[in-house]
């Protein structure tokens, strides 16, 4: 069975001032609170910032003439930030040729390029010369054996 | 970018052929025989044996690897030293770490610890599988994020467990430093190759470079591959047949996968690319290699003109290669 209580006009004004005084309690302990957590923030930021310190950013004036701007920044940090910057724009980070290789064929003798510890020097000849009539017309000079690119 | 313009179709040329940095170099240029080309090409590889060599103890590579001590280790860099070291992180960056200048104490480990002669070589036509399969049996947590390089002087600093081999991307940069320095000597068109890895500067030939792409270096231009002409930039390629060794009886051969730490097992066994540098070119070898399956897309990426050797011998031409 439900009880109905009716309060008198000096029992509702106490009541009033019981919840006003918690309401008050309860701001208080709301600042308290949120003043306490940026204070913890802060110093949490502080100790972490001292734990892992950054590090200095600094591009070299004698950076490789091979190496693309974006690797010279110094630093791991630098680097991760490029590299994260770099897969999310999807940049080639290597520079193809000015132009692509073609196809050429070998006419020339081949010439070996294993001669350690030997040494070495061969020189292409020059077109013939001309010494007398009727010789025939100067050939062109062989064309130099490719040079040999392979896994060393 | 504009390629160089042509010499005269009958200009004569001159190559030199050589050893040095445990392979073989080859210079060839326009003109009669240029002691000042050869002499610049020298002082260059004489300067990145000093600053990157992994095989002799005096090197700044190897002092800052030698440096002990339970943290992190810092040496001032000379210049050269810097700049390898600069490219290598770029590379490692560039290839999202497939190609990754830490892996010096894994290469140590898996035997190849001295100057390659001095190895237990297996023959480039023995089987892949020759000393038995490679395993890949564990994880490994890339490190080269943590390596620091700032001021001038530059500073290294190297994480606490990491040794450094800048083989992959050192000897590149030597070939393009050389045909660069070549060039300014001699003032006439040059191509540097160090065991493969090709770099021009400079007035080219008629018709271009000739350059024959094939699985190892010492097989000469009637090895099976392909014949292929360049207007400028380098070319390189990069192989898992050639320089293999025999450790704990299994085949090893030094193009190791960042994961692992283990010598990578396909699907290519030759790799070619041509790029505006050789350091470039070698880049995106080595990472195909790594890459495996996904080598094609990321090289189509990079805008890069290529060629993938399958282990059965099947070839890919893309980006632009010949076919």
């Amino acid at each position: 069975m439900d009880r109905v209580v009716v309060m008198s006009g000096p029992l509702r004004a106490s009541a009033h001032a019981r919840r006003d005084a918690a309401l008050r309690r309860l701001r208080r302990v709301n600042r308290v609170l949120i003043g306490g957590a940026v204070a913890a923030t802060a110093l949490l930021t502080d100790v972490t910032a001292h734990a892992f310190p950054g590090h200095a950013r600094r591009v070299s004036a004698r950076a490789p003439a091979t190496v693309p701007a974006p690797a010279r920044a110094a630093g791991a940090h630098a680097r991760q930030h490029a590299r994260h910057h770099a897969r999310h724009h999807r940049r080639p980070a290597l520079r193809p040729p000015a132009s692509a290789p073609t196809s050429a064929t070998a006419t020339a003798p081949p010439v070996t390029t294993t001669a350690p510890p030997a040494t070495s020097t061969t020189t292409t000849p020059p077109p013939a010369t001309t010494t007398a009539a009727p010789t025939p017309q100067p050939q062109p000079a062989p064309a130099p054996a490719p040079t040999v690119s392979g896994g060393s | 970018m504009t390629p160089p313009p042509a010499a005269p179709p009958a200009a004569p040329g001159s190559t030199e052929t050589w050893s040095a940095l445990g392979t073989t170099v080859v210079l060839r240029y326009e003109g009669p025989p240029n002691p000042a080309a050869r002499a610049a090409v020298e002082r260059e590889l004489d300067a990145i044996d000093h600053a990157a060599s992994r095989f002799r103890s005096d090197s700044e590579l190897s002092r800052l690897n030698a440096m002990s001590g339970p943290g992190p280790r810092t040496a001032i860099a000379g210049p050269l030293f810097a700049q390898a070291v600069r490219l290598a992180i770029h590379a490692a960056d560039a290839s999202d770490g497939a190609v990754d200048p830490t892996l010096g104490a894994e290469l140590v480990a898996l035997g190849y610890d001295r100057d390659w002669h001095e190895l237990c070589a297996v023959p480039v036509a023995a089987p892949l599988s020759e000393g038995g399969d490679i395993v890949v049996y564990r994880s490994r947590r890339p490190r080269w994020e943590e390596i620091e390089i700032a001021g001038d002087p530059a500073r290294i600093t190297l994480p606490a467990g990491v040794d450094l081999d800048l083989g992959a991307t050192a000897k590149a940069m030597a070939a393009d430093r050389a045909a660069r320095a070549a060039h300014e000597a001699a003032g006439v068109g040059v191509l540097v190759s160090l065991g493969g890895d090709i770099a021009t500067h400079g007035t080219r030939p008629a018709g271009g470079w000739t350059i024959h792409v094939t699985d190892d270096h010492r097989a000469g231009p009637d090895a099976p591959g392909q014949t292929i002409a360049i207007q400028s930039g380098g070319v390189a390629t990069s192989s898992i047949v050639t320089r293999r060794w025999r450790h704990g009886g299994r085949a090893m051969h030094h193009v190791l996968d960042p994961r692992s730490g283990e010598p990578v097992r396909g699907p290519w066994r030759t790799v070619s690319v041509a790029a505006a540098t050789c350091a470039e070119a070698n880049i995106a070898t080595t990472a195909a290699l790594v890459l495996g399956h996904d080598a094609c897309a990321w090289l189509a990426e990079q805008g890069l003109p290529a060629r993938l050797v399958a282990l059965d011998g099947s070839v890919v031409a893309q980006g632009g290669w010949p076919r």
